[in-house]
């Protein structure tokens, strides 16, 4: 059953991108537009998002098929991705989030939207977004082979 | 039906708890959707491959990597194609944008996770994730403070 995973998000993927070029969702141009010009059309994705993950997530607990809701914060948190991330305390996991979710915002601005959006854009056919797809994926290599263990070296 | 933000939204919501039941996207939990995660299982599981190394990834990803990246690709550009939006453009320098992605990815994979994964551990009750959701606002606030309006 390995390819359960596989083919169920390439299935999922393929209908979200179309209703993401439809709907032009970007959870951090929403954000943009609530700050810049008080419009919260795009801003209802997230609220949406986050609705609609928690009531299907609270159905699918009562269920019993879905036996990580609630996850705690004390439990098994991957906020540092890696074998090791288990290991370090509260801070550690508080001080990354904060750094990252910085980064990620000020970025999404300069670039136009939040990764999801920029692939979205790459299906459309904007080289920029194509080349910062690529930019990620090179990103991710970089991030495994070096910047995990630095930082991790630098919290522990 | 007209297609919202806020209706799509509430579909990848709820579609992103039914690929964790369903189709087993998991370890670690809240990892039905996320663009950063899924780019970096797809992109290490090709490394690896090719190259031999033992670069880290979500289990889930180990023997066949999640696909939705490939998947919103195709699908956008579907959607773009059938609705006459298809047009080769550029925003801005390409080299800019190849070192945006580069960066935004460190950042992302830092917080465990990209806007989206945020919003969903948040609905999954992970206070940390909210801390970045608020964070990420704040970011947001930053770049529209020193860039939109300087710009």
């Amino acid at each position: 059953m390995n390819w359960l995973p596989a083919i169920g998000t390439l299935i999922f993927g393929a209908i979200l991108g179309y209703l993401g070029q439809r709907s032009a969702l970007c959870f951090c141009g929403g954000i943009r537009d609530m700050i810049l010009i008080k419009d919260s059309w795009l801003f209802k994705g997230l609220v949406g998002f986050i609705g609609g993950a928690l009531v299907t997530a609270i159905v699918f607990s009562l269920l019993g098929q879905l036996p990580t809701f609630p996850w705690v914060i004390t439990k098994g948190l991957t906020a540092i991705p890696g074998d090791a991330a288990g290991n370090l305390g509260l801070m550690p996991h508080l001080i990354v989030t904060v750094i990252g979710a910085l980064g990620v915002g000020i970025i999404s601005i300069i670039q136009g939207g939040c990764p999801f959006r920029n692939l979205v854009m790459a299906g459309e056919g904007n080289k920029t977004a194509i080349a910062y797809v690529f930019g990620m994926a090179v990103g991710a290599v970089i991030f495994h082979q070096w910047v995990l263990a630095l930082v991790q070296s630098i919290l522990a | 039906m007209k297609i919202t933000p806020g209706k799509v939204g509430l579909f990848a919501g709820f579609s992103a708890i039914i690929l964790e039941t369903m189709f087993k996207v998991t370890p670690p939990p809240a990892y039905g959707l996320c663009i950063a995660c899924h780019t970096r299982d797809l992109t290490n599981w090709i490394v690896n491959n090719a190259l031999g190394t033992s670069l880290g990834m979500a289990p889930v990803s180990k023997l066949i990597p999640v696909l939705t990246v490939i998947g919103v690709i195709i699908g956008a550009l579907v959607a773009a194609k059938a609705n006459n939006d298809f047009k080769l453009r550029t925003t801005h320098n390409m080299a800019v944008g190849f070192t945006l992605g580069l960066l935004v990815m460190n950042f992302a994979l830092l917080m465990g996770g990209c806007p989206v994964r945020m919003a969903l551990r948040t609905a999954y009750g992970d206070m940390i994730a909210l801390v970045g959701l608020v964070f990420i606002a704040v970011g947001v606030y930053l770049g529209t403070e020193f860039y939109l309006k300087k710009a």
